[in-house]
């Protein structure tokens, strides 16, 4: 759709203010029913737009995303504009820069058409957490829109933005681009700057690209991807471009099936998976099932480790340097620990005292060693089997979107939901969602890819390639809007 | 198991405050979470070394003094403020 897109601006037949427009109009329609959108950013919006405009006007060239609309998740800092992570503690917090990832995007000229909605503090697997309200699943508005990348995904499935950026720190971003029927990519740790991302879990978090083809991904990742002398963990001796390979030829390229994951999955999702890999061995890709038990024990591992993660990175909200303070308190602690109990969610507290408690004392050999240990196992098993093959295929999500309100009663699909994801973030490596066509219920299914690090250009390529075959025009969000 | 002094021991750490009515709920959480991990067979990574690494950080930059953010734009988001501080109610 990018290029589409650019060429169609190029060519004037649409300008930059008028596709502006459009995207705008169409999320006064539907965004109070989707809630996708916490914070519509029409001003400056319409105001790049403008310059996008008078670029091409004056024959200038212009970048491939300039004058594309799109969102931020709302974790994403934007110099100026609220930034709330859809918490209480963070209403009102107006970042004083904008995040790397967001930065190289202005720069492009690319136009912001607001802030996604989200999970507080990126930490849920519905988007129901956020202090806005939950999105709904543009498919059904019964069943959420995943999360926590929540608001992201919805956007772009529902034609309210060419593409977004969210993060995904055990599957935030592939999650929900599985429930929406778009394509979801978590790069490997340190490819994109993490500057100005607000931190869920240090280790563990990267900002991803949602959008509706693989093409796309491609387009955005490029330009966001690589090394910045503000975030540390990023990779200076690794640059990446994936738009060149997307169209190589895949035959012979070995594809590895974990039967631990495609046996927890339903059956519509199980078949998905399968369908996909008999269309991969039509173009001569060789598809194979192995097993892989460590991936199992990842999950509880995840938890332990992003949950020690958030307790430390939470600790920053007090009160005192931003958010609303609580109004009465007797000493500086007291209106601490008043600031954090009132502000934050439910969710969020769960998932900090959790984190403090695995890391305190008594308690940090017999469960945070473990899992770190589990962690260094998996990454191990990982670099060993991508030995033998090129890539991993398994579903994106054990099941589909869930009812609004569902795992408030089913805890254990809660717990569940990031089985596939987790280990990815794990091991830093990069992983793609891509749409597998709908269950019986018009819920879309998606099947994850992974590979080795710094491999983003074999995950895309291959999905490329499987979309030209398969030329599915019913992946959500196709189509831009007219 | 997880006893309520253990919890409140946990949320003063964590500068929490967490209500009787929900104590219950909170344990809940924090076992059915630790039941996954103990079921994590420890031989499995008895040569397992817990030192993970995303990667070999070496690569830094200069320890030099560089521009930071000014004190104004700092202290934009601070309820209150007076002349540069972060401001606080009178406690002494």
């Amino acid at each position: 759709m990018i290029l589409e897109l650019h060429k169609s601006l190029m060519n004037k037949e649409i300008s930059a203010k008028e596709l502006t427009d459009k995207y705008l109009c169409a999320i006064d329609s539907l965004n109070p029913d989707l809630n996708a959108y916490v914070k519509i950013t029409r001003d400056s919006a319409l105001k790049t737009a403008d310059i996008v405009d008078r670029k091409i006007a004056g024959g200038e060239e212009i970048g491939l995303l300039s004058g594309i609309p799109m969102s931020l998740k709302d974790n994403i800092c934007t110099e100026n504009i609220e930034t709330s992570c859809c918490s209480e503690i963070l209403r009102g917090f107006v970042p004083p820069y904008s995040a790397t990832a967001w930065q190289r995007l202005m720069t492009e000229g690319a136009v912001m058409l607001g802030k996604a909605n989200m999970d507080e503090f990126a930490m849920g697997c519905t988007g129901e957490s956020s202090v806005f309200g939950a999105t709904r699943n543009p498919h059904n508005r019964d069943f959420v829109a995943g999360g926590s990348s929540s608001g992201s995904a919805a956007s772009v499935a529902s034609k309210l933005a060419v593409y977004s950026l969210g993060s995904d720190t055990g599957g935030s971003v592939r999650q929900p681009s599985a429930f929406c029927g778009c394509y979801g990519l978590k790069p490997t740790y340190g490819s994109v700057s993490r500057y100005g991302l607000i931190a869920y879990a240090s280790s563990l978090d990267q900002i991803g690209i949602l959008a509706s083809s693989a093409e796309d991904v491609s387009l955005v990742f490029d330009r966001i991807s690589g090394y910045d002398p503000k975030d540390s963990t990023t990779c200076r001796s690794h640059s990446l471009c994936t738009f060149d390979s997307l169209n190589c030829d895949i035959n012979g390229k070995r594809v590895g099936i974990p039967k631990e994951l495609l046996d927890k999955a339903q059956g519509e999702i199980k078949a998905a998976v399968l369908n996909f890999a008999e269309k991969l061995e039509k173009m001569g890709v060789e598809v194979e099932l192995f097993s892989m038990p460590v991936l199992i024990d990842a999950l509880p591992s995840y938890y332990i480790i992003a949950f020690a993660e958030a307790s430390s990175n939470l600790g920053r909200y007090d009160g005192i340097r931003y958010s609303d303070r609580a109004d009465s308190y007797e000493s500086i602690h007291e209106m601490i620990v008043k600031t954090r109990t009132q502000s934050f969610g439910k969710a969020v507290k769960k998932r900090i005292i959790t984190g403090t408690f695995v890391l305190s004392e008594g308690y940090y050999d017999k469960f945070y060693a473990k899992a770190q240990k589990v962690r260094k196992a998996l990454s191990e098993k990982f670099t060993e089997v991508f030995g033998k093959y090129d890539v991993i295929l398994t579903p994106t999500t054990p099941k589909t979107a869930f009812k609004l309100g569902e795992t408030a009663v089913d805890k254990e699909a809660a717990f569940f939901a990031d089985l596939c994801t987790v280990p990815a973030n794990l091991a830093g490596i990069p992983a793609l969602s891509l749409p597998c066509g709908k269950t019986g219920l018009g819920l879309p299914v998606g099947v994850q890819l992974l590979a080795d690090k710094w491999q983003e250009n074999l995950i895309l390529n291959i999905a490329n390639m499987y979309e030209k075959l398969t030329k599915d025009d019913s992946i959500a969000g196709r189509g831009w809007v007219l | 198991m997880i006893t309520k002094e253990d919890l409140n021991r946990i949320a003063t750490l964590a500068k929490l405050n967490i209500e009787e009515s929900e104590a219950s709920e909170y344990i809940d959480e924090i076992e059915t979470l630790l039941m996954h991990i103990d079921k994590i067979m420890i031989e499995d990574l008895k040569d397992t070394c817990d030192d993970f690494r995303q990667r070999d950080y070496r690569d830094l930059r200069d320890d030099a003094v560089m521009p930071s953010m000014s004190r104004d734009a700092l202290l934009l988001n601070a309820d209150d403020t007076q002349e540069g501080y972060v401001k606080l109610k009178r406690r002494v």
